[in-house]
């Protein structure tokens, strides 16, 4: 229990009246600069750090929880609303999200996600506090080869992402995945299809694409259509924005088991939030007992996913404090804030600055209940959002994408990309082919190459590398058995019944 | 992904600076409205934020915006091993209003990986200071029989392309340091690329790799955890942070050197006057004690020497990778 003493000294420390204004200033800017698309936690943390330098350290930290775990949250916002997702680990949200919208559900959508990223944010930061060496110990037995396992069932998690046609579907994956290819080859240095471009040398960046996709592409898609603005507003809202029993009864498990997904594969270096809200999404799918309704605003399907993205958030920040790894860009940009107030991350964090990282850790707790008391009155003012008309609404989601996009990379190639995207999100649209399955693909290609061929390097050639390895041999047995489970399944029963 | 998230920070400072610069500029409107430099200094960092070579560029940055009384604006362009960024610079005048933090990829090693890169680093740049040498180490994981570098190398040689090292990616620092030590010692061993450090230090402390070589910030609290041994430094003379550990030269390797080092370079036909009186005013940086705080806590070396040095030291490090980069067959990543 030293563990729990020493976060009450740390809860002592944060709970100030002016320390929680603080919070509160954070979770609301971070919420609110989140919502907006291209614009993801990375950009929003890295935007609003300078900011906290001028504040006390601990007044600093509990914003930042705020901004870390709003901007985490915010980016679901849109996807659900406007089916524009603002960084790509909230592309599956937009799935169901956005169908529970169209349906006049856009308040539940929210409620679920907002209270879903609650339980999960604090499942994770729980995590964090009393389970922070174990899981850091599993997250390195992690290799090259676990990964590709890993990738390898998140393909088979594609499944669930297909769509009404599993050929578009595929055929939608299979162009993420050649997308993928493009940049330098990790092993050899060998630049492929980036036609003399420095640009296209680190590969295509994921946020481009799922913003250009997406936001870009529904954007066009509405001008072609040129007539959902008669009414003056992008849909109708009926009934209660609150959720309903069933509502809560359908998603409380996909808060839980998103957060599952979400704490460990965030805490893997290469893990990143979208995989488990991937994993999250076929899981639910599997699972529901309306699975019918998928594909047409099923809650679970918004529950598990949003859960898994911010309990990944809190998982980043495991390795991040305990070995001083930072794994993705949102960590890298903590790394420095840290660095600011002289706080070395790393094996020794917890026992040399252990007031100051217990501070972090009562503010990341405290961060998760603001938010949630911010967000549930905040539903009913983003709902407005849909009152506005179509042209207004949508030239502004350009205008923002664009500046967004820009701004990550001062990069007008980037740009040109966003809209190139933008461009194909339109034609895959109009010919009803899901994007969806492109952006896992565009995920899944390179880091599913690189582990693939580093295990292979470390086994010196050897493919057996990926069954004898107990954690990876699970995974690909996990994997099989979903693939050809179901099929085996269904001819059992034919049979028995026959 | 890093590349990402940077530039909004900067555009910030930008803005702020901008605003302070356009009241500086209007208190003293009356003289010397011609005199370099009397607007921001746009500085192109060729890297994400976050990593040393920010840290760096930032402290010095804020040092000389406090003696020039204009702001030294960071410009983070990460990716593509520097080259857009050095294209970026080239379409800016040669007027002492851009200049470029240099760094061994960006000189010694991307001329020979990118030949096609439309620039070329010795005729289109002049080299303004040395800022900085941070010390690489090189480290095994603690599991690896081998104390020091005669353990390691015979460690190594009875095992010939069993055993592998990790690097932050292909033509890295580290890539190339070992690449280095491979050379000198004639040992056998497998190269796996990672894209970055972390991603790289974490199967190296998982025991997976064995050997890997990195600059000191990202290793010291492994190597004082005890996770990672580190078997020897690579520069000249030993370090203060880790004053038992012996150099690679003096292990019998002559001339062994391999440094991460940063430094100011500047667009060919900058004024003369200019690139001295930068000069100058980096070597005044180096001596204060903000300066000298945050060099001690990366075990950095200070620089600031007149151009003609720092150009000779890029001269002898263009050299020295050459051989590197060719014997070992180096691509870029």
């Amino acid at each position: 229990m030293e563990a729990f003493d020493a976060l009450m000294g740390g809860f002592a420390i944060a709970l100030q009246p002016t320390t929680l204004m603080w919070g509160f200033v954070g979770c609301f800017v971070g919420t609110l600069v989140g919502v907006l698309p291209g614009i993801g936690p990375a950009l929003t943390i890295a935007l609003l750090l300078p900011l906290t330098y001028h504040v006390p350290a601990t007044s600093m930290f509990v914003m930042f929880a705020g901004i870390y775990y709003g901007a985490a949250y915010g980016g679901s916002t849109t996807s659900i609303l406007l089916n524009t997702p603002g960084e790509s680990a909230a592309v599956v949200t937009a799935l169901e999200g956005n169908k529970m919208a169209r349906r006049g559900r856009a308040g539940q959508a929210l409620a679920t996600a907002a209270i879903g990223s609650f339980v999960a944010g604090t499942i994770g930061t729980l995590a964090l506090t009393f389970v922070a060496p174990w899981v850091v110990e599993a997250a390195l037995a992690f290799g090259p080869a676990e990964y590709f396992s890993l990738m390898v069932l998140s393909v088979v998690a594609v499944s669930a992402v297909l769509g009404n046609s599993m050929l578009r579907g595929l055929v939608a994956l299979g162009l993420g995945l050649l997308l993928g290819m493009i940049g330098v080859d990790l092993q050899t240095g060998q630049p492929r299809f980036t036609f003399g471009r420095p640009e296209l040398l680190d590969g295509i960046e994921v946020t481009v694409a799922a913003v250009g996709l997406f936001a870009v592409g529904e954007a066009l898609y509405l001008a072609w259509q040129g007539r959902e603005s008669k009414t003056g507003e992008v849909m109708k809202l009926s009934g209660s924005l609150w959720m309903s029993k069933s509502d809560w009864a359908r998603s409380w498990k996909p808060w839980f088991r998103g957060a599952l997904f979400g704490f460990p594969i965030g805490a893997m270096p290469a893990g990143g939030a979208e995989l488990p809200t991937l994993l999250s999404y076929y899981t639910e799918k599997k699972l529901s007992k309306h699975p019918e309704e998928f594909g047409h605003g099923a809650i679970e399907g918004v529950a598990g996913p949003e859960a898994a993205n911010n309990a990944a958030a809190a998982g980043v920040l495991m390795p991040l404090l305990t070995l001083g790894i930072p794994t993705s860009a949102t960590a890298a940009i903590m790394l420095s804030a840290f660095e600011g107030y002289g706080i070395q991350t790393g094996p020794q964090l917890f026992s040399q600055q252990g007031s100051l990282v217990w501070t972090l850790i009562a503010s990341l707790y405290i961060g998760n209940v603001i938010l949630l008391v911010l967000n549930l009155p905040l539903v009913s003012l983003w709902v407005k959002l849909l009152k506005i008309p179509p042209p207004w609404l949508y030239a502004g989601i350009i205008v923002i994408s664009t500046a967004g996009v820009y701004g990550a990379g001062n990069s007008v190639f980037n740009v040109g990309l966003l809209f190139v995207f933008g461009l194909l999100g339109y034609i895959m649209r109009r010919f009803d082919f899901p994007a969806a399955p492109l952006i896992v693909g565009l995920i899944l290609a390179p880091l599913g190459e690189q582990s693939m061929r580093q295990a292979l390097t470390i086994s010196q050639g050897e493919w057996s590398t990926f069954f004898t390895r107990p954690l990876s041999g699970s995974l690909m047995a996990i994997a099989a058995l979903l693939l050809i489970g179901p099929a085996l399944w269904r001819q059992l029963r034919a049979k028995t019944s026959s | 992904m890093n590349e990402q998230n940077s530039s909004l920070i900067q555009r910030r400072d930008y803005l702020k600076w901008m605003g302070a610069a356009g009241l500086a500029a209007t208190g003293v409107s009356g003289h010397a409205q011609s005199a370099w430099p009397n607007k921001p200094i746009r500085w192109i960092v060729p890297f994400a934020p976050g990593g040393t070579s920010s840290i760096v560029a930032r402290t010095i940055a804020a040092e000389l915006t406090k003696q020039m009384g204009v702001a030294f604006v960071i410009d983070n362009k990460g990716g593509g091993g520097g080259v857009p960024a050095m294209q970026e610079a080239m379409r800016l005048p040669a007027d002492g209003y851009t200049i470029v933090m240099s760094h061994i990829g960006l000189m010694a090693v991307n001329p020979l990986i990118y030949p096609d890169s439309g620039y070329d680093v010795n005729k289109d740049f002049v080299p303004v200071t040395l800022l900085s040498r941070v010390p690489s180490l090189f480290v095994v994981h603690k599991d690896v029989p081998a104390t020091d570098m005669k353990s390691l190398v015979a460690y190594v040689k009875s095992r010939p392309g069993q055993l592998n090292y990790a690097s932050a990616g292909n033509a890295s620092a580290g890539h190339l340091a070992m690449e280095a030590l491979k050379l000198a010692t004639g040992m056998f061993i497998t190269h796996i690329p990672y894209r970055g450090t972390g991603p790289a230090l974490n199967d190296v402390l998982a025991g997976r790799i064995q050997l890997f070589s990195a600059g000191t910030p990202a290793l010291l609290p492994h190597i004082k955890s005890g996770a990672l041994r580190c078997i020897a430094v690579g520069t000249r003379e030993r370090i203060s942070v880790l004053p038992d550990v012996p150099t690679v030269a003096e292990l019998g390797y002559k001339d062994f050197e391999t440094v991460q080092w940063y430094g100011i370079t500047a667009r060919a036909g900058t004024p003369p006057e200019i690139l001295l009186k930068l000069q100058q005013e980096c070597a005044k940086a180096m001596k204060s004690p903000e300066v000298i705080a945050k060099y001690a806590a990366e075990s950095a070396i200070a620089g600031g020497g007149p151009s003609s040095e720092y150009g000779a030291f890029i001269a002898s490090e263009q050299s020295r990778w050459k051989e590197v980069v060719l014997k070992a067959e180096i691509k870029p990543g």
